[in-house]
């Protein structure tokens, strides 16, 4: 099984600092959680990022905890630095794992000044050999 | 990914691990050839209903066609509305009445989002899942063993239901939305033992495999096999006999075959 999904998030355009809502709203009903999830089953990778609108930095991180905001860590950050758009395309995916699905990953932003910023992912989940 | 429709001449062998049998088919016609994909629409899921949390207790679905976070059903699926007239069960569109004999139902049961966990359940209501000789609830199936992912494959039996389980693992309440990529085909059992030898020694291309999901023995089931085929089928284990005997044993078997189904009557 390969799954690939287009999420995407905004900042609040009032905080310096938060965590993105991903969204695919073909699939998700209700608001998504901060932190997603990740099974053992399932590897994720995150083939590209787009950033655009106001200057942002954004952190992916990988969490030990899914209910625990304090087990993440940053596992890639992309600094938009000026308005305008980057796209980041993994030569090589990054490869998020579980190991006994109490895991998760979320996006977190952070600006000098809050305002509208905006990230899209295209992310694959699957269960098959190999990265 | 593929999902394989058999076409006329191929061979089905429908492994039952519960018996540790083979029933072996030919393909005669392909009655929907052309027409294999459905669009199914929402998992039958109505807001209000109860589900099982992955882990123990129950969740409330909050809108039509939501499988919540953490949470598994299993279910059978109903036709469509304008199935009902058409097809041999008003509950269970994978259904087969036990007197179409010589008629086989493959079918690709497919979710999106493509992540979610699913399994056959056979007898409906045995939610169990096997390791090695004994069985664990569907809780295992969260962290600890694998099931299938996003799709799952199944036959009909005549005269047996079928539930298939959706589990959805993330913390995200789900939309899921189901494919139905099926063969809807007119089968026979090959009259001549040698086809059949050859086909369960792999001695033959154009053979699909099945597994029957059918663990742990139950009355109803064993009577709509025996109704079938005249027996459970064929050991699995002929390979290790000699041709001879191996001959034999399938004759045998076709002596208990209806002559509605066998080839060549």
């Amino acid at each position: 099984m390969r799954y690939l999904q287009v999420l995407f998030g905004e900042t609040d355009g009032s905080s310096t600092s938060g965590v993105f809502k991903l969204y695919d709203k073909l699939v998700i009903y209700g608001t998504p959680p901060n932190i997603w999830k990740l099974d053992p089953h399932v590897k994720l990778r995150i083939k590209q990022v787009n950033v655009s609108g106001k200057p942002v930095t954004i952190s992916i991180e990988f969490c030990r905890n899914y209910e625990d905001d304090t087990t993440c860590s940053p596992v890639d950050k992309i600094e938009l630095a000026s308005e305008g758009e980057l796209s980041k395309k993994y030569e090589y995916p990054l490869v998020l794992r579980a190991r006994n699905g109490s895991e998760g990953f979320r996006i977190t932003w952070s600006q000098e000044t809050a305002a509208k910023s905006y990230i899209m992912l295209v992310i694959e989940w699957s269960d098959e050999d190999g990265d | 990914m593929g999902f394989p429709i058999l076409e006329p001449g191929d061979f089905v062998k429908i492994y039952v691990p519960c018996h540790d049998t083979y029933l072996v088919f030919q393909v005669v016609k392909v009655l929907n050839r052309g027409f294999e994909v459905l669009n199914y629409g929402l998992i039958p899921l109505s807001s209000g209903d109860t589900v099982n949390d992955v882990v123990s207790g129950t969740k409330t679905v909050p809108a039509n066609g939501v499988l919540p976070a953490r949470s598994w059903v299993s279910i059978m699926l109903k036709p469509l509305t304008w199935m009902k007239p058409h097809i041999d069960s008003e509950v269970d569109l994978l259904f087969v009445e036990s007197e179409k004999k010589n008629v086989l139902m493959h079918c690709y049961v497919v979710t999106t989002p493509g992540f979610i966990k699913m399994l056959v359940e056979i007898p409906r209501g045995y939610q169990r899942v096997p390791f090695r000789d004994f069985t664990q609830p569907y809780s295992v199936l969260d962290s600890d063993i694998k099931p299938a992912l996003g799709f799952v494959e199944t036959i009909s039996i005549p005269g047996v239901h079928q539930n298939v389980m959706f589990m959805n693992w993330t913390n995200i309440d789900l939309y899921v939305y189901i494919t139905l990529i099926y063969g809807y085909y007119n089968i026979i059992v090959p009259s001549n033992p040698e086809v059949i030898y050859n086909v369960l020694s792999n001695k033959v291309k154009n053979v699909h495999e099945v597994v029957f999901s059918y663990y742990t023995s139950e009355p109803g089931v064993n009577d709509a096999l025996r109704k079938w085929v005249g027996s459970f089928g064929i050991s699995a284990n002929i390979h290790i006999l000699s041709k001879e005997k191996a001959l034999k044993q399938i004759e045998e078997f076709l002596t208990k075959v209806p002559k509605e189904i066998r080839g060549g009557e």
